[in-house]
């Protein structure tokens, strides 16, 4: 019976080459030219999804959970799925209560002076895939995805994979649209900003709790030598004492306790990483209110823009 | 809200669109990365229509259109106007330094190009992207991932809570001290798994009393499909700089400590050591102490189930291993925990619980919530037919006549190996002298093994097969698993034994012919016949009656058998019927087992306690061996094997003083 991972890897191997089943727990993979320098140059490879059947089988290569062979297909397939544009054309906002709805969640940026025509426009997002580590004393990684509206700048977390499944259709799809005033490279700054921001008490609640610990074990290994040196340098004054050879112990006490010490900072040390794996373009339409503020002495125009599939409202000043 | 950039917007001339040649804007220039100029020769044209829709144009048109309808355009009189999707402030990557912010990481400028370039996947193939980067993905210790990776390992709450407690609160720096039978082994292999799949380790060091070497390197190889090299496998041998050469290594801690080997080790660095059988480092003064104390490590379990066996003291420095300083030094531990007079009583014994808690994990059975089932031994004595004793005589002699170093032509492993399968049954012989009859022998031995042959092959029934067919039937229809320790006597047995479904398990069928007799025993058969190679890692807890029908000579081999079937998980009482010829070698290495150390009875893990109580370098089996093979006569070999019987049951009684010594120590020293 074939588990998750069985049939995961012959759905990828299937995109790369020709797979077949060849006994039991075990298949035979056909490799396209193109992926052959990812699985050392070999254009066959015969896949064996338990230890034991990789056992009776020397040639073939074992599949399982943390296995070279599973993160050399997570490469090759992000490789080929890097980017994708997905439509949502089954999303089928409507008009009526923008506004309200807007205002339910977000602060007016300015004094509200008119209110202009609501309607459908198409919004186009960038959609960014990131893989966040935090390496400590220990390592955990997560997958955020980040969006950002390519049209005001506007970022959401909520626009995951998950989301965009139901609603996906292969066909293009266009509308009536905002200007776009944001570059890629802009918005994945503004996705960043978001990931931060919300990585934010976590960032600080691991760093607390690494700093904690590593004190209290500096501190208890700074007293445990202390402690040694003290006994050590109270054995000097002992009848017959080479105090060279005890000057020589306590030199080698202080290096095993600075080997420690530096060992604790690396071990409790938190670093921070996150790398855009893969990014889509979402394209799909929101209810907008266009909108006259007044920012001081300035009016200037706006808009009041409600997401459906997110169920985010956001405003937006135009240029 | 982000400061909005200016977008991008261009305006281009019709008449510059109709040149052959223009030199283009740093704006449309970024559309074509390393040109700044397009030979419109190669682009083809842009039509325009008066209604200002762009009709043709396979150049840059076709380049521009991938971008669908992420390009926006206008035109109005002459003048066509193009917005579009732009890599504005690609400038200052998503990175900042390390050192608790956040770090480099890889540049995704290329990615965003794909993007900008129109150069879209399908969305099956990204979508396959995220599953495979998902199972990638390393999440924090809440949730383990070590469980996805063994195999055939039942895990239990306490060995989760264990596990999690080593990474989160030890900080991968604990004494793992359960009770024996509870899993030691596993939760030190979930454990590394943990590290391995997160990639915080990569050299991973297990040291073990060298009778556990390989024992070791099974379960890793078994349970987390890990390979790591033995120290004494012929790669590591042979190897230069092999402890620093190889990234998983089980070694015996005894060769580590040696001459060349320690200072290589002690030169390596290691993420993870484990020591197992750890309270043979309980004197600060013995070279594995220095040794383990000596290792560059990050990570360091030390697992054994009897961390004090004489003198608090043991305690100090098995911990001193693991965090220097937490019971401050040697001196102050005894003035503040030990009671003055008695160096195994401790006192502020609540504060010394405090304190050793933090870096030791000790569950009990009692506090574990599984149901420990008993174990029931029952010994089958049969009487041998005039024909079975004649032949146990001439293999007997015949092994007396020719062991020795200098006793040629029979070597000692032939003699040994003629000798154990005497105690299986007349048809495990048959092959093995068989193959000797051919060899080129002298007259003497040639004929004393042809005698031996005939008779063995006209032996077709025998006592003890008798025996086994009485007990089968008086248990019923009740699955049962038939132990044997020859290939030959398995499939006599199934030859005798057709009256009954019954399914044959052993190292010569392949995994799925395992998988299926495993089903087929589970579902319809009644019995399971196995060698002791066959039945690693499976789960046969769903049967409670097993049968020797020999008994391996060494009683780790016993135990293993038993362990199939009497391990957690087990629900019903064990029941084990040993079966042996009366007056035989066997008879009395079943009397000594069973006797002097209750082997039947021990719990899952007690007797690797026991035997290495004996500090014998030789195994059981070897001994024995040696016995049969020098001793004069039965009377002789039986003192002989009964002293050996006092040195196991002597060894018993010190293992369950320390056990309660333990016990009351620790009591309350849980996972938690």
């Amino acid at each position: 019976m074939a588990d998750h991972l069985e049939s995961l890897a012959n759905r990828f191997f299937a995109t790369v080459g020709m797979v077949e089943p060849a006994g039991y727990r075990a298949a035979e993979v056909l490799l396209n030219e193109s992926v052959q320098p990812y699985f050392g140059g070999h254009d066959y490879l015969l896949l064996a999804f338990s230890p034991e059947v990789a056992r009776e089988r020397p040639s073939a290569e074992l599949l399982t959970y943390g296995s070279p062979l599973l993160d050399t297909m997570a490469g090759v397939a992000t490789g080929q799925g890097k980017t994708a544009h997905f439509y949502l054309g089954c999303l089928q906002p409507t008009t009526g209560r923008t506004l309200q709805k807007v205002l339910g969640q977000a602060r007016l940026p300015g004094h509200l002076l008119e209110t202009g025509e609501e309607q459908i426009l198409f919004f186009h997002h960038a959609l960014f895939l990131f893989r966040v580590s935090f390496i400590g004393e220990e390592r955990e990684e997560l997958f955020r995805g980040v969006a950002v509206d390519l049209h005001t700048g506007w970022a959401t977390s909520r626009l995951g994979e998950q989301t965009l499944q139901p609603y996906r259709s292969t066909e293009p799809q266009a509308g009536r649209e905002l200007k776009l005033r944001l570059g890629l490279g802009q918005a994945r700054q503004a996705a960043m900003g978001k990931l931060q921001v919300e990585m934010a008490d976590r960032v600080k609640a691991l760093q607390e709790r690494l700093k904690a610990t590593c004190h209290a074990e500096q501190r208890q290994i700074s007293e445990h030598y202390q402690a040694m040196i003290d006994r050590l340098e109270a054995g000097k004054a002992r009848k017959g004492a080479d105090p060279e050879r005890i000057d020589a112990k306590i030199r080698a006490t202080l290096a095993d306790e600075e080997r420690r010490q530096e060992d604790l900072e690396k071990r409790y040390r938190l670093n921070l990483e996150a790398a855009v794996t893969q990014l889509a373009l979402v394209s799909y339409p929101k209810a907008v209110v266009s909108l006259r503020l007044q920012q001081g002495k300035e009016v200037r125009r706006a808009v009041a823009v409600w997401d459906s599939l997110t169920r985010e409202g956001y405003f937006a000043l135009l240029p | 809200m982000i400061s909005l950039p200016e977008i991008y917007s261009l305006s281009l001339n019709r008449a510059a669109i109709d040149a052959d040649h223009i030199l283009l804007p740093p704006q449309l220039a970024c559309f074509l990365p390393d040109q700044s100029e397009l030979d419109l020769g190669d682009a083809g044209d842009i039509r325009v229509t008066k209604q200002g829709e762009i009709v043709s144009g396979k150049g840059l048109a076709k380049k521009l259109s991938r971008l669908g309808n992420l390009l926006q355009w206008s035109c109005d009189g002459d003048r066509i106007e193009v917005r579009g999707l732009t890599l504005g402030g690609s400038e200052g990557d998503i990175r900042e330094a390390g050192g608790d912010r956040w770090c480099p990481a890889p540049d995704s400028s290329p990615l965003l190009e794909h993007v900008w370039r129109g150069e879209f996947a399908s969305a099956e193939n990204f979508f396959l992207a995220r599953e495979l980067s998902d199972l990638s993905v390393k999440p924090g210790f809440d949730q383990l991932l070590s469980f996805q990776v063994a195999q055939g390992v039942t895990t239990y709450p306490h060995q989760v809570s264990t596990v999690r407690t080593v990474l989160r609160q030890m900080k991968g720096r604990a004494l793992l001290c359960d009770e024996v039978g509870l899993g030691k082994t596993v939760e030190a292999g979930l454990v590394t798994m943990e590290y391995l799949l997160r990639g915080l380790v990569k050299r991973v060091l297990i040291l073990t009393p060298p009778s556990l070497v390989h024992q070791w390197q099974e379960e890793m190889a078994q349970k987390f499909n890990q390979d790591f090299v033995t120290s004494d496998s012929p790669e590591f041998v042979s190897g230069v700089d092999a402890w620093s050469r190889f990234p998983h290594i089980i070694a015996s801690i005894d060769l580590a400590k040696r001459g060349d080997h320690l200072k290589q080790v002690m030169t390596t660095r290691f993420d993870l050591v484990i020591v197992d059988e750890a309270h043979r480092l309980r004197h600060r003064e013995t070279a594995a102490w220095k040794l383990v104390n000596g290792l560059d490590k990050k990570y360091i379990l030390l697992l054994t189930a009897t961390p004090v066996q004489n003198d608090l003291d043991e305690l100090f420095n098995l911990i001193t291993l693991l965090k220097p300083g937490q019971l401050k030094t040697a001196a102050e531990f005894r003035k503040r925990f030990v009671a003055r007079g008695d160096r195994l009583r401790p006192q502020n014994v609540e504060a010394l619980k405090l304190q050793v808690s933090q870096v030791m994990i000790r569950n009990r059975r009692s506090n574990t919530g599984i149901l420990f089932t008993q174990r029931r031994a029952q010994t089958v004595l049969t009487e041998p037919s005039p024909e079975e004793a004649r032949l146990y005589q001439l293999v007997t002699e015949t092994v007396r006549q020719f062991y020795g170093p200098d006793k040629k032509p029979l070597s000692r492993f032939t003699l040994k190996n003629l000798r154990m399968e005497l105690g299986s049954s007349p048809a495990a012989i048959v092959p093995t002298v068989e193959r000797l009859l051919l060899d080129n022998l002298p007259d003497a031995p040639h004929l004393r093994l042809h005698e031996i042959f005939d008779l063995a092959k006209s032996i077709r029934q025998t006592a003890k097969l008798a025996a086994l067919q009485k007990t089968l039937s008086s248990l019923g229809k009740e699955k049962v698993v038939i132990f044997t320790r020859y290939l030959s006597t398995l499939h006599w047995l199934k030859e005798n034994l057709k009256e009954y479904p019954l399914v044959v398990y052993h190292g010569g069928v392949s995994a799925r012919e395992k998988d299926e007799s495993i089903e087929r025993f589970r579902s319809d058969a009644q019995l399971l016949l196995s060698t002791d190679s066959g039945g690693e890692g499976r789960n046969l807890q769903f049967c409670h009656i097993m049968v020797n029908f020999d008994l391996p000579w060494n009683p780790m081999r016993i135990e293993q058998r038993i362990g199939r079937l009497s391990r957690i998980g087990q629900k019903e009482n064990v029941y084990i019927f040993n079966l042996a010829s009366r007056g035989t070698v066997e008879d009395h290495v079943l009397e000594i087992l069973d006797l002097k150390i209750n082997l039947f009875e021990l719990v899952v893990g007690e007797l690797d306690l026991i035997l290495g109580r004996l500090g014998e370098e030789k195994d059981l089996e070897e001994t024995i061996m040696e016995m049969v093979g020098t001793s004069h006569g039965d009377d002789e070999l039986r003192e002989r094997l009964d002293k050996i019987g006092e040195d196991l049951a002597d060894a018993r009684q010190q293992y369950e003083r320390v056990k309660s010594l333990d016990d009351a120590l620790f009591g309350e020293v849980t996972s938690g």
